[in-house]
């Protein structure tokens, strides 16, 4: 879906009132703006530029969390149900997949927190044994409106002015616009529209690095986690590994600990970008003061998957227990240890 | 083929000493050369055109994209940089075809996994130290080295050729400006002359980070030899030019296509044509000024083949003048060995197919950014120049001439000149960049793109990437194949649509910087040390405000795993209604820690991986 892409028919349909604009180039910020259009019938700017399938992917879009707690493994698991019916609706049966995924753990807390992990995804259907989490849902590929309701505009015609007060408004090609609400669903969007004095204590931008490497050695897994080595590696079908490193110290050494050879390995592609994780590792959900900006971030890798939860979040149309779990994630809420999770990245 | 050795327009070669004939042997065959030849420029005189095949379709052999060649116990070196010597047996590396049946002119290289250069992975042999390092010998290079010397500074220049003076002839004299022969000339004699330069030619930088860069240079004296030095310098001015743009159409690399500037090399350098007939594709004036060149020197020009219409143009003029055939408004549709078909840019009329021993191609110019990249520079897609130009500034690195986007001889010169002194900390002089005359003249088209074809590959770039466009129809395009993608590659990429252009400058650098190669590595993680007994905070609150550790245990034997999971004897089994969660291992059962309301039970359910097991306290 390349959405309406906005030309003359959007800047006719830029006068009217939207219930949302939604900052977001990647598939989480697609899918909720494609599903509150869609499903919750809500008029759906998105603010993006069309993602080219050469670049170098920022995450992985996996269905697995880094997280103990039950509650957000239950969410976890319906929305990947509920992703998945999705893809059949709309026929993209192929957007999806399943892999096995291997968390090589070194350290003894490590592992002693991955066992919990895999206690909890237990509890909600997802197996694993060892360290080796089988059968986890993976969007295969950027998720574009096509056809579709939600009017799409470029990046670069859109800003956010701060009034007065703090709160943040919309201009678009120089228009202020009126919105219902303004969502940041994009951890670069994030750190480039609100100002650091304006993040919630919570937010950490981390730096990271994105390698291709020419085809290597198997790996164990075709998808390898190495949360004490900051490294996330995903092997590709000729063999080629995507890797995603965390933190700038010594990025070359632990990213080669954990390759398969044959050394010298060559670099094809490297790229490097921030992404949004929090201090008390748990998702991060709600507006933020005093621009009204409603942030989603914190949920790792699995974002894509929580976007039918989201929808319906903002959507004020929360199903069982979904409500209570957002408010939770609430950055103003005075004390988040009851749902403080896993920090891991960058060793 | 040879030009004659008088050809008008010094085409018979300036490199060359034709009383200094030689010969040596590439992979079994006999070349024969002059004294100042390249082994590949001989290599083409002697007819020898193919590198080999790529998806099955013949792929030419030039500066840009020839194998390495070594000598017995020797290194390898790149055939471009290597001089012929009389008598030396070289072998071509790589991958080859074993049977030659149709291509006597191929060096029947299959080049589907063609591997880099060795020195990319090498050790630097040597380091020097200077003020600042020059790459590129072209007349920015030139001037900023001179500029640099003058003020007292160490310089090194570099470059990758085994000549001065960068791609300035191409474009010619303009006004009463020096000539490019003079400049370049003036500036090498004044360069060489000051005893704080060094220049280096056949020397390519090949990385550049921080203060560090190292260089490949093929040493001619003796038996050719490649080394790999390192040069740490205070700063570092990138005056590495720009890159001639494919135009996009099937057959875009049979041998017989050549590119504009690459041609222009061939001949003025050694004296080198592909064939005594030519056919010229243009989409600029200068495609107009080499036609006419090549024509006095004795290549017959079947037409010159213009996308704009009815250009205006001193060049047209001088063309008309001589009787070349010229015709407009069209592009070059396809190449089949040596014939070559073009169709009209309206989309009116009917293609049209001539025969020539070689087609001449023009495309636009991308400067050559890929060493500011590797230095951490960023680059943009400007719709107005269909180029990748630079964006931002870096501390140490400065850019110059046409990789800085100048344009006319006296900008480019000034630019280096002006770059010397500022990446110094200096002040500079204005920089003029325009181009006399050319307000009287019809500016370039872009590079021109015919549409796709199923068949025959129709690549982006004349270098080593070999990134051909995505054949209609194709589940996976060819443009997204694990390769390293050229800064022309992103640029084509973009005007093919494939890429949005917002994304190429990204694309770009993370594409045209990858780093160096990994080497193993045996980095582990260091526990930190305990700090406290307390649970770790992602089970705070998650049994309320007062868990108890309890010891759990179902017989004398069984262990219960840290993260198993402890539920009421008698309840749902939902991971939400957990009463606790085993954290520690013990020696028989586990400890658990358990919700307060829990902790005055005595049967649990231990939600094991095989099952549910019952547990009880153990009480000591």
């Amino acid at each position: 879906m390349a959405g309406a892409d906005c030309r003359t028919e959007c800047l006719i349909r830029m006068s009217s009132t939207y219930d949302f604009a939604i900052f977001g180039g990647n598939a989480f910020a697609s899918l909720v703006a494609g599903l509150l259009a869609h499903d919750h019938n809500k008029q759906v700017l998105l603010i993006a530029d069309p993602v080219s399938p050469q670049r170098l992917p920022r995450g992985l879009d996996l269905a697995l969390l880094f997280a103990t707690r039950p509650q957000s493994w239950k969410m976890l698991q319906r929305g990947v149900a509920e992703t998945r019916a999705l893809m059949a609706s709309l026929e993209a049966h192929d957007a999806l997949d399943t892999v096995p995924v291997r968390i090589a753990a070194d350290l003894p807390q490590t592992k002693a927190a991955l066992a919990h992990v895999a206690a909890s995804a237990h509890g909600y259907g997802q197996a694993s044994k060892d360290g080796l989490f089988s059968g986890v849902a993976r969007l295969m590929a950027p998720v574009a409106l096509g056809e579709s309701r939600v009017v799409t505009i470029g990046r670069d015609a859109a800003t956010l002015e701060f009034t007065r007060t703090g709160a943040a408004e919309l201009v678009i090609s120089g228009e202020p616009t009126a919105v219902g609400q303004i969502v940041v669903a994009d951890d670069t969007e994030l750190l480039e529209l609100v100002p650091p004095d304006q993040r919630p204590a919570q937010i950490v931008a981390q730096s990271m690095t994105g390698t291709l490497t020419a085809p290597a050695k198997k790996l164990p897994a075709p998808v390898m986690l190495f949360p004490d080595r900051g490294v996330s590696l995903q092997q590709r079908a000729d063999l080629s590994i995507l890797a995603l490193v965390s933190g700038d110290s010594d990025v070359e050494g632990r990213l080669a600990s954990t390759l398969p050879g044959p050394f010298p390995l060559q670099r094809l592609a490297t790229t490097h970008f921030r992404r949004v994780t929090t201090t008390d590792g748990a998702p991060l959900i709600g507006r933020i003061k005093p621009s009204k900006l409603m942030v989603l971030t914190g949920l790792g890798d699995a974002a894509a998957f929580f976007a039918p939860l989201m929808a319906r979040v903002l959507a004020d149309a929360p199903g069982d227990g979904e409500k209570a779990w957002a408010a939770a994630c609430d950055p103003s809420r005075p004390a988040r240890e009851a749902i403080a999770d896993l920090v891991w990245g960058a060793a | 083929m040879r030009l004659a050795a008088d050809a008008a327009h010094q085409f018979g070669g300036i490199e060359l000493d034709r009383g200094k004939p030689l010969s040596f042997r590439l992979d079994g065959r006999t070349v024969s050369g002059f004294a100042g030849d390249t082994v590949l420029s001989a290599l083409l005189a002697a007819g020898t055109d193919t590198a080999g095949s790529f998806a099955n379709t013949p792929v030419g052999l030039g500066p840009r994209f020839a194998p390495l060649i070594t000598t017995r116990g020797g290194v390898p070196l790149p055939m471009d940089r290597v001089p012929a010597t009389d008598g030396a047996d070289f072998t071509a590396i790589g991958r080859r075809r074993g049977l030659q049946v149709s291509r006597p002119r191929s060096l029947r290289h299959v080049l589907d996994d063609i591997a880099d250069p060795p020195w990319l992975r090498a050790k630097p042999e040597e380091t020097r130290t200077v003020d600042l390092l020059v790459v590129g010998g072209g007349v920015a290079g030139l001037a900023a080295a001179d500029a640099a010397a003058a003020a007292g500074k160490t310089v090194l220049l570099a470059e990758r050729r085994p000549w001065l003076g960068g791609d300035a002839r191409f474009f010619g004299a303009v006004g009463d400006d020096e000539s490019p022969e003079l400049l370049t000339t003036r500036l090498a004699r004044q360069l060489g002359e000051r005893s704080n330069a060094t220049i280096l030619v056949r020397a390519e930088v090949f990385a550049l980070s921080g203060e560090m860069a190292l260089l490949h240079v093929v040493e001619t004296l003796g038996p050719p030899n490649g080394r790999v030095i390192a040069v740490t310098a205070k700063r570092v001015l990138l005056a590495t030019g720009a890159i001639q743009r494919l135009p996009i159409f099937p057959g875009n690399r049979q041998p017989t296509v050549v590119t504009a500037i690459d041609a222009y090399h061939l001949a003025k350098r050694y004296g080198v044509t592909r064939g005594s007939t030519a056919l010229v594709a243009t989409q600029s004036n200068y495609g107009y000024r080499l036609a006419l060149r090549l024509h006095d020197a004795g290549v017959r020009i079947g037409r010159i083949v213009d996308t704009r219409i009815h250009p205006q143009s001193r060049f047209v003029d001088f063309a008309k003048a001589s009787g070349l055939t010229l015709a407009s408004g069209q592009f070059p549709l396809s190449a089949t060995n040596t014939h070559f078909v073009f169709a009209p840019t309206s989309g009116a009329g009917a293609s049209v197919g001539f025969d020539a021993d070689q087609l001449i191609v023009s495309g636009g110019w991308q400067p050559d950014l890929a060493l500011w990249m590797q230095a951490g520079g960023t680059v943009r897609w400007t719709a107005g120049r269909s180029a990748l130009l630079a964006h931002g500034h870096l501390d140490r690195v400065a850019l110059a001439g046409s990789a800085a986007g100048y344009r006319s001889l006296r900008g480019c010169a000034e630019s280096g000149r002006a770059a010397a002194a500022t990446i110094f900390g200096e002040s500079a002089e204005t920089i003029e960049d325009a181009e006399a005359g050319t307000h009287l003249e019809t500016p370039d088209d872009p590079t021109p793109i015919a549409p796709a074809a199923s068949d025959v590959p129709a690549f982006f770039d004349s270098g080593r990437s070999l990134a051909a466009r995505p054949i209609p129809g194709a589940r996976v395009s060819s443009a997204h194949r694990v390769h390293a993608l050229t800064l022309a590659d992103v640029a084509a990429s973009v005007e093919l649509g494939l890429i949005a252009p917002a994304d190429a400058g990204v694309i770009a650098e993370e594409r045209g910087a990858p780093g160096g190669y990994l080497q193993p590595s045996g980095w582990a993680p260091v526990a930190k040390a305990e700090v406290s007994d307390a649970p770790p905070p992602y089970l705070a609150h998650r049994f309320g405000d007062a868990p108890q550790r309890l010891h759990l245990v179902v017989d004398a034997k069984r262990q219960f795993t840290v993260g198993t999971l402890v539920y009421s004897n008698h309840g749902e089994r939902d991971p939400e209604q957990a009463l606790g969660v085993i954290v520690d291992a013990a020696p028989v059962g586990g400890i658990a820690l358990v919700a307060e309301a829990g902790a005055g039970l005595d049967r649990f359910i231990v939600e094991t991986a095989d099952g549910p097991s019952p547990a009880r306290i153990k009480r000591d």
